[in-house]
């Protein structure tokens, strides 16, 4: 069905802006609202997560070689439970996708395009993405290897030019309230880093499969360093309290930045590697949902769905959620902890499923 | 306005059929079968969210299961 190939480093570009695309925006005050001064350990926390899922959906691929989960999940569990949990799984990621799509577009309209119609950034965005998926693996992921480096070399100019503004005296004290609170600003964060677990969708495509492990690492690594380089910015210059009250704090800070009086107004770069990474993340999301539906249906083409399913993304995007504030709350608790099911524990039953059956079928 | 907006929906719709219909092959029957359920669908579903935004959709389930999660973290 997919001819293309990507190679492991691709792999490795490709899910660094799916976490971290939509995280760093609104990420930054959802954790300090629960974590405080606290919020720069939360990452870290929310970042074993990661780990977890790559290396669960590492260990089904080798159990399973050349397998997506979609394929794997008829294998472990047979066949009506295994399309019923493919069913449930293109749900997700049908709701991943919507939501990473809404939380772009509240931004771009709330930030920057006060007047424009939420539905055409929305549906912008998403043709561009589903014109990439259109173009087969091979077209996102060197899309992916082209925008992720100007994306990380961007973020890190953006935090050290913020270096004179800021203050360390706001991490004091750590910890005064135990860990909880950074336990629980890390709940919010973990469904980020568990989004890794896309990688069961692409592995098959991968050329040198067995470097899949090493590059999610490096991705991860980056990751939890972007996340640790924008809490740590926020919090040495708004402290915790403040930062809770921005919708989009990295935002506000990068508007801080004015070297000399020269160097100001740099938003303009924040809203362009937003643009460039949403494109990756949403561009990997729906192959990933679209390769999924195909293999549930057994299509041998999975190109004719790109438009119909983009189409029924942006709908779901605005279905249900009618303000912000509302969905605040969906990204904020309730797709956390329908991440956990769905990317986090199902993996790791099927993983133990797949390990017995093996097992006894080799014994 | 409610109509102009479905007009602009079906538009879309056509745009979609008339880009994908002639790229398919003779004989994916399956393929044409599955896409042809899901543009109208889409657009069935399309036009209802015009008319009636308020309809209970797919988020709203999620939010329905997990939303006990929510009082244990607050």
């Amino acid at each position: 069905m997919e001819t293309g190939k990507i190679s492991a480093s691709q792999l490795g570009c490709m899910m660094y802006p799916v976490v971290i695309a939509t995280g760093i925006v609104i990420i930054p005050s959802i954790t300090a609202k629960y974590a405080g001064q606290d919020m720069w350990l939360s990452p870290i926390l929310a970042s074993l997560m990661g780990i977890l899922v790559i290396v669960v959906a590492i260990k089904l691929h080798k159990l399973y070689p050349g397998q997506t989960i979609m394929e794997y999940s008829v294998s472990i569990i047979g066949k009506v439970p295994g399309k019923l949990l493919g069913f449930i799984y293109l749900y997700f990621y049908l709701l991943m996708n919507a939501g990473g799509t809404r939380i772009y577009a509240d931004f771009v309209t709330g930030a920057f395009f006060s007047e424009t119609p939420l539905f055409v950034i929305l549906a912008t965005i998403m043709l561009v993405s589903s014109f990439a998926v259109r173009g087969g693996i091979e077209v996102v992921g060197r899309s992916a290897e082209m925008v992720v480096p100007v994306y990380a070399l961007v973020l890190t100019i953006l935090c050290l030019l913020l270096i004179p503004d800021l203050n360390p005296k706001n991490i004091l004290p750590i910890m005064p309230d135990g860990l909880m609170p950074s336990i629980k600003g890390a709940y919010t964060p973990q469904s980020w880093f568990a989004e890794f677990f896309v990688i069961a969708f692409l592995l098959p495509y991968v050329k040198d499969v067995q470097k899949a492990g090493k590059w999610g690492m490096i991705s991860w690594i980056f990751v939890v360093m972007g996340f640790m380089a924008t809490n740590l910015s926020l919090l040495f210059l708004f402290g915790g309290e403040l930062t809770d009250r921005f919708n989009y704090p990295l935002l506000d800070a990068v508007r801080y930045i004015s070297i000399a009086e020269f160097l100001q107004h740099l938003e303009s770069l924040v809203m362009a590697i937003w643009v460039a990474g949403t494109f990756i993340k949403l561009a990997v999301v729906h192959y990933a949902l679209v390769i999924g539906t195909a293999q549930w249906l057994n299509l041998s083409n999975y190109k004719p769905l790109v438009f119909p399913l983009g189409f029924l993304t942006v709908l779901v995007s605005i279905w249900g959620i009618s303000s912000e504030m509302e969905a605040a709350n969906y990204s904020g608790t309730i797709f956390p902890s329908f991440s956990i099911v769905m990317q986090t524990c199902i993996p790791l039953i099927l993983l133990g499923i797949g390990i017995l059956r093996k097992r006894n079928n080799s014994g | 306005m409610n109509w102009l907006s479905f007009f602009g929906v079906s538009i879309v719709v056509l745009l979609i059929i008339l880009y994908e219909w002639p790229k398919m092959e003779e004989n994916q029957v399956k393929e044409k079968r599955l896409f042809i359920v899901l543009v109208f669908g889409t657009w069935v579903i399309a036009g209802m969210l015009i008319f009636f935004p308020d309809l209970p959709g797919p988020i709203d389930l999620i939010t329905y299961l997990f939303s006990p999660m929510e009082d244990i973290i607050e």
